[in-house]
């Protein structure tokens, strides 16, 4: 299946023109776990469609666990048992920020020089490239002080939050350099979940006082590398999306279904940002059919689509095993024959 | 302002340590320690509750309520023993079996609280057996689920299917809650009450205390 050029793709995310059909980007949500595990069906299969956007994980550390070669290249400071009967979002690896584990944690600080950083498999370059990872400020605060104590931080221990966040983004700025330096990247793409069905996790004075500032740096940075930067964030976070456009954030995902009304999103902010659109995961691919599939996709080329380019397609987010092939078999036709229309 | 307004001004606030002063200061004056619960600190987090559910304030802001609300609660419990203050009712709530989220039952799990229940939280990954077994040893009024994931929801309806195996289903209300939980999906399943937020949640629960 043709790709669109690196060229085209970032033509559109930039807004300078439309491919011959939005990039379609849902094979990076597609996991094997919808082929039963078999990683060569799955590529198999994908390789029908189109895939016009590469993407490589960063190794960056591990929460507990740490590589033998470098004892302090994980994010816990301190030895810890595995967590996984807790909720994912209760496990608390610093209890308290005023403790000799939370001194321990800032002194044992990962090493963004680890050399493992890099994966030995680097991408082939012929495509637009992103390097990934997951967990940006609010993600990896609230892995390391389980979800509560971190929503709490903010009003409790702001000292202590800025001085993570600023550890964080200056981590993040050198593995981005890294990344450029060992590989040709177009762009960056991280997670940060900072909404909730209904509305955003936080205040947006809050955003503005500890995510604002730190976004910016990583922002600025992937620009200073000649790199877009892309952000995963779950949620309507509508009130923050302004602020992210102003910090020159350049693609934002998903616009989750539910949370945001798409055609409102598209008319305020469309010739603003480039957006990732996710294709509805909670409703329409586990329980749709594919016809509502086909539906669901022409809503969204409606809503989106524009002639300076502006809109690439994905899955809202990661594939469960409840993902029928028929619908995302309908997915990826519709997305091609409607989003070709017209070009 | 009187010493329960003011309880219930700081507790909106999040001071705790104030909140706490402020409640030992009022059992020292003589007040009812079920006035300083009901008109102080309830009132104050159903406040909290409702500005939450208009979006005037947000998650931290009802974390730190819920944190100095406990805190007061800390200081009367003994007082509220001795004045044999009972809850309204009592909640087994959990995330179903398979989903590790947790942040959304514990919302759920602070106001109720607030709304007065007396609350058997069974943390996240819990089983069928394990609900209606709680359930039983407490002798429950409500069983709250909570689901993240498309593919966990179905747990939801494996927990009534057992309640009506065991023909327990008639003792208790069913709630219902979560990201992809929709109002059809309980008609679905069979589940009593959907709520699309901690707030609603609570306001049901009150509801049902209220018909028990």
């Amino acid at each position: 299946m043709n790709c669109l050029t690196r060229q085209e793709v970032k033509d559109v995310i930039e807004g300078r023109g439309a491919a011959g059909r939005p990039p379609i980007l849902f094979d990076l949500w597609i996991g094997n776990n919808v082929f039963n595990g078999d990683e060569g069906v799955r590529s198999a299969w994908l390789a029908k469609y189109p895939q016009d956007v590469e993407d490589i994980f960063l190794n960056i550390p591990d929460l507990i666990h740490a590589p033998a070669d470098d004892p302090n290249y994980r994010w816990a400071g301190t030895d810890m048992d595995d967590m996984e009967d807790q909720g994912l979002d209760a496990r608390i690896l610093i209890d308290d920020w005023e403790s000799e584990e939370a001194e321990k944690f800032f002194e044992t600080f990962p090493n963004p020089e680890y050399k493992g950083l890099i994966p030995e498999k680097k991408p082939s370059g012929e495509r637009y490239t992103i390097a990934r990872w997951w967990y940006g400020f609010f993600e990896r605060h609230w892995s390391l002080r389980g979800m509560e104590n971190a929503l709490m931080d903010f009003y409790l221990y702001p000292d202590e939050i800025h001085h993570l966040y600023q550890k964080l983004a200056d981590f993040y700025m050198r593995i981005m350099e890294r990344a450029c330096t060992e590989m040709k990247i177009d762009g960056f793409f991280i997670s940060d979940d900072l909404g909730t069905q209904k509305s955003p996790f936080f205040s947006q004075d809050i955003f503005r006082e500890f995510f604002k500032p730190y976004y910016k740096q990583i922002i600025v940075k992937a620009h200073e590398l000649g790199a877009h930067f892309w952000l995963h964030t779950c949620g309507n976070i509508e009130l923050f999306l302004p602020e992210f456009i102003e910090i020159g954030l350049d693609v934002i995902h998903p616009i989750q279904k539910y949370t945001m009304e798409e055609k409102q999103i598209a008319e305020k902010y469309g010739d603003q940002i480039c957006i990732l659109a996710g294709f509805d995961v909670q409703q329409t691919i586990p329980f749709g059919t594919p016809e509502e599939v086909r539906k669901e996709v022409r809503y969204l080329l409606d809503a989106y689509q524009r002639d300076d380019g502006r809109l690439m397609l994905t899955m809202g987010n990661g594939s469960t095993e409840d993902w029928k092939l028929e619908s995302l078999q309908a997915l990826y036709e519709e997305a091609i024959f409607y989003g070709s229309r017209n070009r | 302002m009187n010493k329960i307004e003011e309880i219930s001004e700081y507790l909106q606030k999040g001071k705790a340590k104030i909140v706490k002063k402020l409640v030992q200061e009022a059992l020292d004056e003589g007040m009812d320690p079920k006035v300083i619960l009901n008109e102080g600190l309830l009132d104050g987090m159903m406040i909290v509750g409702g500005k939450f559910k208009r979006e005037e304030v947000f998650v931290p802001d009802v974390l730190v309520a819920a944190r100095a609300m406990n805190m007061g609660i800390g200081v009367l419990e003994p007082r509220l023993v001795e004045a044999g203050n009972e809850p309204i009712g009592k909640v087994v709530i959990g995330t179903v079996k398979g989903d590790l989220h947790d942040i959304g039952k514990n919302l759920v799990t602070m106001m109720l609280k607030g709304a007065g229940y007396e609350i058997y939280d069974l943390g996240v990954d819990v089983d069928a057996a394990t609900f209606i077994d709680k359930a039983e040893e407490v002798h429950a009024n409500i069983i709250c689920m909570s689901a993240l994931l498309t593919t966990t929801m179905p747990n939801m309806q494996g927990v009534i299917d057992l309640m009506k195996e065991r023909n327990v289903r008639d003792k208790y209300t069913v709630m219902i809650g979560g990201a992809p939980v929709t109002e059809s999906f309980a008609k679905e399943i069979g589940a009593d009450y959907y709520t699309a937020d901690a707030t609603s949640a609570a306001e049901v629960a009150k509801k049902v205390a209220k018909s028990c």
